[in-house]
């Protein structure tokens, strides 16, 4: 399931927002497994935490923003509260562990 | 978040940054160190080329490996549809397309899905997909440009699906049960 999921998130066109309500928790994971903990027929491509995700993102207002016109972003909006991620930015991350209010979300690419 | 079920939202979109500040002009952005983007595109050949990820296989050939879709689930049923296929707007309208289709046992009641592609849409505009009400399908297919988004807001009693965009090889190697609609 994590690797389904990780592959269609990272080279595909899809972005989604993701949420749990059930762990509001958006700390880095501690532990990492190791490869001989991977089930048959699932190869490893790069060790994980490899590409980093973000775990503690920064935001600046749009006036501050420095983006050409025509760079791609994902955007969201929840509970009247917009955001913008540049998609080359996420290229290198992949995953964004944010909230909107009290929501945690992660913005996936 | 280790275990823990995650639920796809409907809330976000892929949009150039000019389109998507002039709608929220008091957006927030996201910036690493420093940045808030960078030029340098890692995967542009990726999207330009046909060479599937690490040269993946598939045996489906209902469509081109890399043919970009528009991928969601009803009733239970994985479902895609080509971009192509929807170009300036689609409505699956009837019942009798969806049984044509293998889906027969989906009830829409008395919604219909409504997808929508600008014609000759760059590869990464978001497609937007909704359920619709049969009494606004009219509404639906006399608006300029179809589904403008210049506000931001969706049409007052249009439910949006919880699809993706993706190319047809990833979506099918994992989901091999698709129905292909056209």
């Amino acid at each position: 399931m994590f690797f389904s999921w990780r592959f269609l998130a990272t080279f595909t066109l899809s972005s989604s927002f993701v949420f749990s309500a059930a762990s509001p928790s958006l700390a880095a994971p501690s532990e990492k497994p190791s490869s001989e903990s991977l089930p048959p027929g699932v190869e490893q491509i790069l060790p994980r935490g490899k590409i980093a995700a973000v775990f503690a993102p920064n935001f600046v207002p749009a006036a501050k923003a420095e983006l050409s016109p025509e760079a791609w972003v994902l955007g969201v909006v929840l509970e009247g509260q917009a955001k913008a991620y540049s998609l080359n930015l996420l290229n290198r991350h992949e995953i964004v562990n944010d909230r909107i209010g009290d929501n945690p979300i992660a913005a996936v690419w | 978040m280790e275990s823990a079920e995650l639920e796809e939202l409907s809330i976000g979109e892929k949009a150039l940054w000019k389109d998507w500040v002039g709608r929220y002009p008091d957006t927030l952005v996201l910036s690493i160190e420093g940045r808030e983007h960078i030029e340098d595109n890692a995967y542009d050949n990726y999207f330009a080329n046909d060479r599937t990820f690490r040269d993946m296989k598939i045996s489906d050939e209902r469509l081109p490996p890399k043919e970009p879709i528009y991928a969601f689930w009803l009733g239970g049923q994985a479902v895609a549809v080509a971009h192509q296929d929807f170009e300036g707007g689609k409505v699956l309208n009837s019942r009798r397309h969806l049984k044509k289709t293998g889906l027969e046992n989906v009830d829409l009641g008395d919604k219909r899905i409504v997808l929508f592609r600008s014609p000759g849409a760059a590869i990464f505009e978001s497609t937007r997909a909704y359920l619709v009400p049969k009494k606004q399908l009219q509404e639906v297919q006399t608006i300029s440009n179809w589904l403008p988004r210049e506000s931001g807001a969706e049409p007052e009693g249009f439910e949006a699906l919880g699809g993706f965009d993706t190319f047809w090889y990833n979506w099918v190697s994992v989901n091999p049960e698709t129905v292909l609609l056209d």
